[in-house]
C-alpha cells in the first residue's frame, strides 16, 4: 500500500520531533492527520493552532490539504481556515516532498506573512501599514481563540 | 493565403530557410575538410600544422578521434592547412590539373604521387562520392569548377571568371546523367565517422528498409551550398533558371516516352531530391511551367519509389522537409488564385498541377510521420471486443447497391506500403497544419469531389481530395462526412422503401425514438436496444418524438433529445461517469454498478450524434477520441486529465535521489472511488512486496498509466467503443479525422462566455461590483482576444478551461490588493481569487493585466 506505507514512516520520522513546533495529535485514519501548531513568534506565542491534513488516496501524486482547525488572525489564512500553501499547490506539488517539509513551509508562512498575497485584504494592509497594532489584534485573537499551548 | 503572400513577396530571392541551411550545410563542410586533413593530411610533405596528418610529428587519430577534433576545430574556426589551395583557384589550372589527376588515376588508383597533390581538395569534392574514373573524366571539370566556386567564394569571386562557371552550371543542371554523377554509387563507399558525425540530418537510429529498392544517393549538402552560392550572382542564377527548365523538360519527355525506366534508374530519385530543393522552384518563373513538370515527374512515380523517397526524405531535420513542404503549397496557392477564385464552374480536383502538386504533398506527409515520433500499437483488445459486439447484432440483408465503403479500404496505398497512417505520428518532423492549404480549401467543391470519390472506389482512376486528407481543413473534412452520412442515410431509406413495395410490409424508413421526458434515458436505452436488432436501422436517419408533443423533427427535436440525454447520462448521481476534478473532464466510473448494456447504449447515442449532426456538450480528455480510433492511452496522455498525477510521475521519472527510499512506493496502487472507498489494484503479482526503485521506475509509471488509463475502466471503454462503432463502424471517420478533430466535431468549438464570469463574480478587500477598478477589470476583459482570456484563465484558475456549467460555476473573487501602486495583478489559483491593486486609471490596469498574465507560466513572487 503505497500511500499507507509511506505515511507510516512519514509518522515515525516526525514523531521523534518532540518538543518542536508541532505535534501530531492524531492519525487513525493515516489519510487524516491532526496536528497542533506552537509557533515561537510574536503574535503567535501566545497559544496553539489546531490544524487537519487531509491526504489523498493517490499520495503521494497528489498533494495533501491543510486547514486550520483553530481561529487565527493572519493575512494568508482566511475565516474558514482556509490557506494557500504554495509548496502543496496542485501546481508546485513534488512527490519528493515529505510531511515534515509542509509543515515547516506552514510555520514559515505564519511567522512571516506574504501580505503580498493575502488571502484576506484588510488584515494585509493593517499588517503593512501599522504593525504594531496588527500585532496587538493578533496577540488578542491568539489569546482569545486559540488553544493552550502543551506544558512540556 | 498565406503560401500566396511568400510566392509574392520572395520572387525569386532566397527563402530565408536557405540561408539558414546554407549556414549549417557550410558548417559540415568545414567539419568534412579538417576530417579529411586530420585523417589523411594536406599532402605536403613537411607540414607543420598540428592538426594535419601530413605533419610527421602528429600522432595518427582513430577515425572517432579525428572527427571528433574535426568538429571542434570547425567550430573553433582554426585555419586549415592548403594555402596551395588558392593556386588552383584559376580554372585554366585546375583542368590540367584535373587531367593529370585523371591519369594518375588510371595508373595507380590507391596512391597518388606528388603531382596529384593539388587534387587533394578537388578529390575532396567527391568526399561522398566516389571517384569512379569515369565520372571523373566526364563531368569533373564542370564539378571542379562549381565545387571551387562554392569553396572560395568569400574569398575571391573575381578570381573566378563567370564564362566558365556559367558554362559549368549550364553543363551540369542540363544534363541529367551528368547531374547524377556527382551522386552515382555514393552508396557502396562506406559511411566515414565524420560523415555520420556530421550527419545531423537525423537523430534517430536508421529505419531498417526492406521493399525499397534503392535509394537517393545524393548529397544534398554539396547542392544546398551550391544553390545558396549561384542565389549570389543574378548571371548564374540565370544560367541556372535555363538549365534547370531543359533539364526538366528532357526528363519529362523521356519518362513519359519510356516509363519503365524509373523502376530501374535511381537517378531520377536524385534528381528529383535536388530538384525539389533548387531555390529557383519558388520563383514566380518557374510556377507557371518548369515546377509543374517537375511535379508532374513526381507524381509519375511507382509505388516502390515513393516509398524510398519517403524513406529518404524521413531522415531530413523538420526545416529542410517545410522548405520543401512550403514551395509545394505555394504552387497550388498560386494556381488557385490564377484559375478559381472567380466563381467557374471548373472544379480544382480535376486540375492537373493540383493533382500532382497534392501526390508529391502525400510523398512528403508519410516523410513527415516517419522521421518524427511514432507510436504504431493498436489496441488490439479493444478492436476486437468491439468487434465482438458487431458480429452480435445481425448484419442484416447485404448492403444496397450504392455499396458502403468499409473503413480499411480509406487507407492510402502509400500508407499501406509503409504500414502507417496518420494516427500513428506522435510528433511529426512538419505538424500536420503545414499540409493544409486553405487557399485550397476555399475552391474545392466538396458535392462534385465526393462523387468523384464514390466513382473512384469502383476502380476507376478519379482524383479525389478525400485521398489526400491531410489537405483538408477540418472544415471541409466534416462537410465530407455529411455528404457520407446522408448518402448513407438515403441509402437505407431507399432500401426500406423498396422492400416494403416489394414485401408489402411497411417498414419505417427512420431510426425513430419516442420518449418520455421523465424516462428519457430508459425508454430510449429500450428502444435502441430493439433498434440493433438489425444494424442498418441505426443508419437511417434519426426521428425523435417526445411523447405528448407534437413537434416535427427536423433536427431540433433531436438537437434537445441528445442535450437532455447528455445532461442524464453525466448526472454524477447515476455513477456512470465521474468528473475529474482536477481537470474537469468527465471519466469512465471504474467501480460503476452499470452494466455493459449502459456503456453500449451511450456509446450508441455519441455515435448516432454525430452520424445526425449533432453537437453534444461533452467534456471527455482528447485521448478518449484517440482510444475510440483504436489506440491504447498512453503515460503522457494522463496530462489530459489528471495533469498534477502526470507532473508527479514525470518528478518521479526525473528524480536524482533514491526513488526507493524517498517515494516508498510500491507496485500496488492506492486509490478511492467517488464514495472515498479506499481500494487497491496490483501492478505486478503480489505488487506490494515489489518496491517501486531508480532502475524500475519506467516500467512503474508505464504500468500505472496503463492501468488508470486503459485497463482499470476495459469493461465500461469496450462496451461504449462497440456501441460507437455500431454506428460509425463503416465510416470514414477514422480515416479523415485525428482525434482532435473528433473531439471538435462531436463537442463543437469550447466558447467561453466571459459575461457570465463577471455575472457570477465576486468582491473582496474593498472592492464592489461599483468599483471603478473593477468596472474598468471586466470592460478590459471584454477587450481580450480569446487567446488572452484564456491565459486570464489560466492565471486566476490554473486551468484554461472551462468548469462543466460554464465560467459561472467559477465563483471568481476580485479583491483589493492596496492603492494604486505599480504591482502587477496576482492570483490565489486555490480560490480562483485575483488580487488587484486599486489602479488609477483603465489604461493602467490593461498594461499591468497584460504583463501579469502574459509572464504567468511559473509561479514565484514578483
Amino acid at each position: 500500500m503505497a500511500a499507507t506505507r509511506r505515511l507510516t514512516k512519514e509518522i515515525a520520522d516526525i514523531g521523534k520531533g518532540k518538543g518542536s513546533a508541532y505535534r501530531l495529535i492524531n492519525w487513525d485514519n493515516i489519510l487524516t492527520w491532526k496536528v497542533l501548531l506552537v509557533p515561537e513568534c510574536v503574535p503567535y506565542n501566545k497559544g496553539a493552532f489546531h490544524i487537519e491534513i487531509n491526504f489523498p488516496a493517490e499520495y503521494p501524486f497528489k498533494p495533501p490539504k491543510i486547514t486550520f482547525k483553530t481561529k487565527i488572525y493572519h493575512p494568508n489564512i482566511d475565516e474558514k481556515g482556509q490557506i494557500c500553501l504554495p509548496i502543496i499547490s496542485p501546481e508546485n506539488w513534488k512527490p519528493a516532498t515529505k510531511a515534515s517539509q509542509v509543515l515547516n513551509a506552514l510555520l514559515v508562512l505564519i511567522t512571516s506573512p506574504e501580505p503580498e498575497h493575502p488571502l484576506r485584504g484588510d488584515l494585509a494592509e493593517e499588517f503593512t501599514k501599522d504593525r504594531s497594532k496588527f500585532n496587538k489584534t493578533a496577540e488578542d485573537y491568539t489569546k482569545k481563540h486559540a488553544e493552550k499551548r502543551p506544558t512540556d | 493565403m498565406k503560401y500566396l503572400m511568400q510566392t509574392l513577396s520572395s520572387s525569386g530571392a532566397t527563402a530565408s530557410g536557405g540561408i539558414a541551411m546554407s549556414k549549417r550545410g557550410a558548417m559540415k563542410l568545414q567539419i568534412q575538410l579538417f576530417y579529411k586533413q586530420l585523417t589523411e593530411g594536406c599532402g605536403k610533405q613537411h607540414c607543420t600544422n598540428e592538426n594535419c596528418a601530413s605533419n610527421s610529428s602528429n600522432k595518427k587519430l582513430s577515425c572517432d578521434e579525428a572527427a571528433a577534433q574535426a568538429i571542434l576545430l570547425a567550430k573553433n574556426k582554426v585555419e586549415l592547412c592548403n594555402d596551395h589551395r588558392s593556386k588552383i583557384a584559376r580554372t585554366d589550372n585546375l583542368r590540367s590539373d584535373m587531367r593529370i589527376y585523371n591519369n594518375g588515376l588510371r595508373e595507380n588508383a590507391e596512391e597518388t604521387p606528388a603531382t596529384t597533390l593539388d587534387i587533394k581538395n578537388i578529390a575532396y569534392l567527391f568526399h561522398k562520392v566516389p571517384l569512379l574514373k569515369e565520372v571523373v573524366c566526364r563531368s569533373c571539370p564542370d564539378y571542379c569548377t562549381l565545387w571551387k566556386y562554392c569553396t572560395t567564394k568569400q574569398a575571391s569571386v573575381e578570381s573566378m571568371c563567370l564564362p566558365p562557371l556559367k558554362q559549368a552550371i549550364s553543363n551540369v543542371f542540363s544534363n541529367s546523367k551528368l547531374l547524377n554523377r556527382q551522386t552515382e554509387d555514393s552508396k557502396q563507399e562506406q559511411p566515414t565517422s565524420a560523415a555520420c558525425a556530421t550527419n545531423n540530418l537525423n537523430s534517430a537510429a536508421p529505419k531498417t528498409i526492406k521493399t525499397v529498392p534503392y535509394m537517393p544517393t545524393v548529397d544534398m549538402t554539396f547542392f544546398r551550398t551550391l544553390f545558396v552560392h549561384i542565389l549570389e550572382d543574378e548571371q548564374l542564377q540565370e544560367a541556372l533558371n535555363e538549365a534547370v527548365s531543359k533539364l526538366i523538360h528532357e526528363v519529362e519527355k523521356e519518362v513519359s516516352r519510356n516509363p519503365n525506366q524509373y523502376k530501374t534508374d535511381p537517378n531520377y530519385l536524385n534528381l528529383i531530391v535536388i530538384m525539389l530543393e533548387c531555390p529557383l522552384m519558388q520563383s514566380p518563373e518557374s510556377l507557371e511551367e518548369v515546377f509543374p513538370t517537375l511535379l508532374k515527374i513526381v507524381a509519375k512515380l511507382p509505388l516502390a519509389t515513393q516509398v524510398a523517397l519517403v524513406h529518404h526524405w524521413s531522415m531530413y531535420d523538420g526545416n529542410q522537409l517545410r522548405n520543401i513542404i512550403e514551395t509545394i503549397q505555394q504552387l497550388i496557392a498560386y494556381q488557385v488564385a490564377m484559375n478559381y477564385m472567380d466563381e467557374t464552374d471548373r472544379a480544382a480536383h480535376n486540375d492537373e498541377t493540383i493533382i500532382n502538386a497534392s501526390k508529391a504533398l502525400n510523398i512528403l506527409y508519410f516523410s513527415s510521420i516517419l522521421g518524427g515520433e511514432v507510436d504504431c500499437t493498436r489496441d488490439e483488445q479493444g478492436a476486437a471486443a468491439s468487434k465482438l459486439m458487431r458480429d452480435a447484432a445481425p448484419a442484416g440483408e447485404d448492403d444496397f447497391h450504392i455499396g458502403v465503403i468499409d473503413a480499411g479500404d480509406w487507407v492510402s496505398d502509400l500508407g499501406k506500403e509503409l504500414k502507417l497512417v496518420g494516427l500513428d505520428s506522435i510528433e511529426p518532423l512538419v505538424p500536420q497544419t503545414e499540409f493544409v492549404n486553405e487557399a485550397l480549401n476555399d475552391v474545392i467543391k466538396i458535392d462534385k469531389d465526393y462523387a468523384n470519390y464514390r466513382i473512384s472506389q469502383q476502380g476507376t482512376n478519379k482524383y479525389s481530395f478525400l485521398h489526400y486528407p491531410f489537405l483538408l481543413t477540418t472544415l471541409s473534412k466534416t462537410t465530407y462526412l455529411f455528404y457520407d452520412n446522408r448518402v448513407r442515410m438515403y441509402s437505407e431509406r431507399r432500401r426500406t422503401l423498396m422492400s416494403s413495395l416489394f414485401s408489402g410490409s411497411a417498414i419505417n424508413p427512420f431510426l425513430k425514438i419516442q420518449v418520455r421526458r421523465a424516462h428519457i434515458i430508459n425508454d430510449t436505452l429500450v428502444q435502441l436496444e430493439m433498434a440493433t436488432e438489425n444494424l442498418k436501422n441505426l443508419r437511417k436517419q434519426l426521428y425523435v418524438e417526445f411523447d405528448g408533443e407534437e413537434g416535427a423533427d427536423e433536427g431540433g427535436v433531436s438537437k434537445e433529445f441528445f442535450a437532455l440525454m447528455v445532461e442524464e447520462i453525466f448526472n454524477p448521481a447515476n455513477g456512470t461517469f465521474i468528473l475529474v476534478e482536477e481537470s474537469q473532464l468527465f471519466w469512465f466510473n471504474p467501480e460503476s454498478f452499470e452494466g455493459q448494456m449502459q456503456y453500449k447504449l451511450i456509446g450508441i447515442i455519441l455515435g448516432l450524434a454525430i452520424y445526425n449532426n449533432c453537437i453534444l456538450d461533452i467534456k471527455f480528455p482528447a485521448f478518449l477520441y484517440k482510444k475510440l480510433l483504436g489506440r491504447r492511452a498512453k503515460f503522457r496522455d494522463i496530462k489530459d486529465i489528471y495533469p498534477v498525477v502526470y507532473r508527479s510521475l514525470c518528478d518521479i521519472l526525473s528524480y536524482s535521489g533514491n526513488v526507493e527510499q524517498d517515494m516508498m512506493l510500491t507496485f500496488r496502487v492506492e486509490y478511492s472511488d467517488i464514495y472515498g472507498c479506499p481500494h487497491t489494484h496490483d501492478l505486478k503479482k503480489e505488487g506490494n512486496k515489489i518496491p517501486v526503485t531508480n532502475s524500475n521506475r519506467q516500467e512503474y509509471v508505464d504500468l500505472y498509466s496503463d492501468w488508470l488509463l486503459n485497463t482499470s475502466v476495459e469493461e465500461q471503454f469496450n462496451a461504449f467503443l462497440g456501441g460507437f462503432e455500431l454506428v460509425l463502424s463503416k465510416s470514414p471517420l477514422k480515416y479523415l479525422f485525428k482525434p482532435k478533430e473528433v473531439e471538435l466535431l462531436l463537442c463543437g468549438s469550447e466558447h467561453y462566455d466571459f459575461k457570465e464570469l463577471e455575472d457570477s463574480a465576486d468582491y473582496d478587500g474593498g472592492f464592489t461590483r461599483d468599483s471603478q477598478t473593477v468596472k474598468d477589470f471586466w470592460s478590459v476583459v471584454h477587450e481580450l482576444s480569446e487567446e488572452e482570456q484564456k491565459t486570464l484563465l489560466q492565471f486566476s484558475t490554473g486551468s484554461d478551461r472551462a468548469p462543466v456549467g460554464g465560467l459561472s460555476k467559477l465563483k471568481m473573487i476580485l479583491a483589493r490588493n492596496g492603492p494604486d501602486s505599480d504591482r502587477l495583478p496576482t492570483a490565489h489559483t486555490c480560490f480562483n481569487v485575483i488580487l488587484l491593486p486599486d489602479y488609477k486609471n483603465k489604461i493602467k490596469l490593461r498594461e499591468r493585466l497584460l504583463k501579469a498574465i502574459k509572464y504567468s507560466k511559473g509561479f514565484g513572487m514578483l
